[in-house]
């Protein structure tokens, strides 16, 4: 368990209070512990409910599946990872219940919150995919690690053996709706959630169709180069692919887009940006994440236990901004709602 | 060091990056690209109406009618449906088609597939009622109700269903009002419009809580007034909002009811009245003469004294 919280400043901008501070602590009961002058996810999602008027031993679950944003870009090194962990992270501050699946064999998601693969024992959602499949016994709740208190921010982690996955999914029938399937399986579990989100792997393969096929919009993460917006075409033969071959049955993925890397000084990623507004004038998220130091040092190489979201470390930073101005558009792209309750 | 979000409309504003460019990445076909596809033949009983429909009558004459037709020249047009299970699907469009196709004891039914999210359905299902002109307001009050969690705010259901956002609280308004009401709206639900529902909720939350008993009767009278077509409905608020100022002022509203009048043999000379404010004998100028006018006084003042020394 992570001990996450944020200050006055920003716990009030997240609960979108706008009395004064005095009327804003007066929400809370007082506190005692460790730590105090801090406000945790699940403190601010009291505090919206709160606000709401809504008792929330009252709340029940949803039986429906949340959104679910799938970061996803063919292509390794584009942000995905940062900014799903990010977004993550600022979302269940938001007081938003918020599930990860680390959908990447190289299990950065994982990484990124301080959980060393290697050491630990993980199971991860090929296993729990395999599992259901075969009418083997599973316990979801028993893989997912709980990071933020409250069960307000959790991860399915993953290791270097979810590569196995695919090798498996090319003997399954309709293999491209079986993560699908495996979500619809166990709604009580994922209904608990405000929102879902996958940090996918680079590659074009049975897992992350799969992954993709369960979303109605992927979130597609451009790294601001020539290079790297290749991969956009790369992606979008694959998702129109899809798209030919399920239409009939009713489905249809759809693509969001994020710009990330932005430096003013450096004029490809001006033209990189040109390019994709240009291509995708309705698909773009407004809020460009800029090439920001911060980013690069959310990862501690010899001590995981020191990782940690650019909002984590440095809440006050040009790199959390950005994250946290994404994180706010995309609960209205998304249509994120505080347990079934829709706030106006 | 406050630094300016860096977004996409601003730079494009302050001329930093174009969006008109000619060279473009490949596109993201979108769900029309899909359109006229190939009807598929779906068995009948894998279908379902619209789940957002809130009733449905047709006419058993319009369906035979359309049965005929359907034996005679085909279906010209397949219904549109989308995909919510393995093996079911529901009506987007083409109901009628469907129930007649049932009619005709046929197992399958040519069909389009459309992808359609629940907001989606449920959009298609209220147009289709609002334009309907047979049905209540109170009625289309449920549909929206009904459909309302599909949408992540008020601002967007009002967007996706074309309403004014005053007009949908309009419709929202029915929710508020008593259960006497409801009970009432369920067998007649034309009984009160939206405009008529707003006002009276209006008042209502407006009523201060010691008046609030006092309100609900008026309208329960007032209903009843309605029903037999004694008052219009745009008056009921107007009417409990008068009542209430009224007894606030002191009042006796039912001062008629209480009121006995004083007659000579069958004219009427003035009123003796018992209400909260007290005892009011009225008689009119001239029927007495000085003389009994003093008289009266007099048995009073000895009619007040003896019942206080008793
Ligand atoms: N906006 C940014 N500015 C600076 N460095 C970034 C930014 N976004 C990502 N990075 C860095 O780039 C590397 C790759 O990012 P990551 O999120 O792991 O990409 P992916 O998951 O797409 O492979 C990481 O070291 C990360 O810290
Ligand atoms: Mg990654």
């Amino acid at each position: 368990m992570r001990n996450f919280g944020v200050k006055l400043k920003l716990a009030k901008e997240f609960t979108g209070f706008v009395g004064n501070s005095a009327e804003f602590r007066a929400l809370f009961e007082k506190k005692t512990n460790q730590y105090h002058n801090t406000y945790s996810a699940q403190d601010i999602r009291k505090a919206r409910l709160t606000l709401l008027g809504i008792d929330p031993s009252l709340l029940q679950a949803e039986n429906k599946l949340p959104p679910i944003i799938n970061c996803r870009m063919a292509k390794g090194g584009t942000g995905k990872t940062t900014i799903c962990g990010g977004i993550a992270s600022a979302l269940s501050m938001f007081g938003y219940k918020v599930l990860m699946i680390d959908g990447d064999p190289q299990a950065s998601l994982t990484g990124l919150f301080g959980i060393n693969w290697a050491t630990e024992n993980i199971t991860h959602i090929g296993e729990l995919m395999q599992k259901f499949f075969r009418k083997e016994e599973y316990d979801i709740a028993e893989a997912v690690r709980p990071l933020y208190e409250g069960n307000m921010l959790d991860l399915i982690a993953a290791d270097i053996s979810l590569v196995n996955t695919d090798s498996w999914l090319m003997g399954v029938t309709n293999r491209e709706f079986v993560f699908k399937k495996f979500l619809d399986a166990n709604i009580d579990f994922f209904g608990q959630y405000d929102v879902i989100l996958i940090d996918s792997a680079p590659s074009t393969n049975l897992l992350t169709n799969a992954l993709m096929c369960a979303c109605e919009k992927i979130l597609a993460v451009a790294w601001l180069d020539g290079q790297s917006l290749k991969a956009m075409q790369v992606l979008a033969s694959n998702v129109n692919e899809l798209n030919d071959a399920f239409h009939s049955m009713g489905f249809h993925l759809d693509v969001h887009i994020v710009a990330n890397g932005y430096h003013p000084s450096y004029s490809p990623c001006k033209d990189a940006l040109s390019t994709l507004i240009s291509s995708y004038p309705d698909k773009m998220n407004n809020t460009v994440i800029p090439h920001a130091v911060s980013f690069m040092k959310q990862v501690e190489l010899f001590k995981e236990e020191n990782s940690g979201t650019v909002l984590e470390r440095e809440p006050n930073s040009i790199a959390a901004r950005a994250i946290i101005d994404l994180a706010k558009s995309l609960v209205k792209e998304y249509g994120i709602k505080l347990s079934g309750i829709q706030v106006i | 060091m406050k630094k300016k979000p860096i977004t996409v409309s601003g730079l494009v504003q302050s001329g930093v990056i174009q969006n008109n460019l000619d060279s473009s990445l490949p596109k993201f076909k979108g769900q029309t690209d899909f359109a006229n596809t190939i009807a598929v033949s779906v068995p009948l009983e894998q279908i379902q109406p619209n789940p957002y429909q809130p009733r449905r009558i047709f006419p058993e004459s319009e369906l035979q009618e359309l049965a005929a037709s359907i034996t005679e020249i085909g279906l010209i047009q397949p219904i549109a449906v989308r995909k919510v299970t393995e093996n079911g699907y529901q009506i987007i469009a083409g109901e009628r088609r469907f129930r007649a196709f049932k009619q005709l004891n046929k197992t399958e039914i040519p069909c389009v597939l459309f992808s359609a999210t629940d907001a989606d359905m449920a959009v298609m299902a209220i147009a289709e009622n609002v334009s309907r002109q047979d049905l209540s307001d109170y009625e289309i009050s449920k549909s929206i109700r009904q459909v309302e969690k599909q949408f992540p705010s008020k601002t967007s259901l009002a967007e996706a269903l074309g309403f004014q956002r005053e007009d949908m609280y309009r419709y929202f308004a029915f929710d508020a009002l008593p259960d006497f009401v409801i009970e009432k709206l369920e067998t007649n639900p034309r009984l009160l419009a939206r405009n008529a529902a707003a006002e009276i909720k209006r008042v209502l939350n407006k009523t201060s809580p010691e008046h609030h008993e006092f309100a609900l009767s008026v309208l329960v009278e007032a209903l009843t007034l309605l029903e037999q077509g004694e008052i219009d409905q745009t008056k009921i608020a107007q009417l409990i909002e008068q009542k209430i100022k009224h007894l606030s002022a002191g009042e006796n509203l039912d001062l008629d009811k209480k009121k006995e009048h004083l007659f000579i043999n069958t004219k009427k000379v003035g009123h003796f009245s018992l209400s909260t404010k007290g005892i009011e004998v009225k008689i009119a100028a001239g029927v007495l003469s000085d003389e009994k006018s003093t008289t009266l006084k007099k048995i009073i003042n000895e009619f007040l004294n003896s019942t206080v020394t008793e």
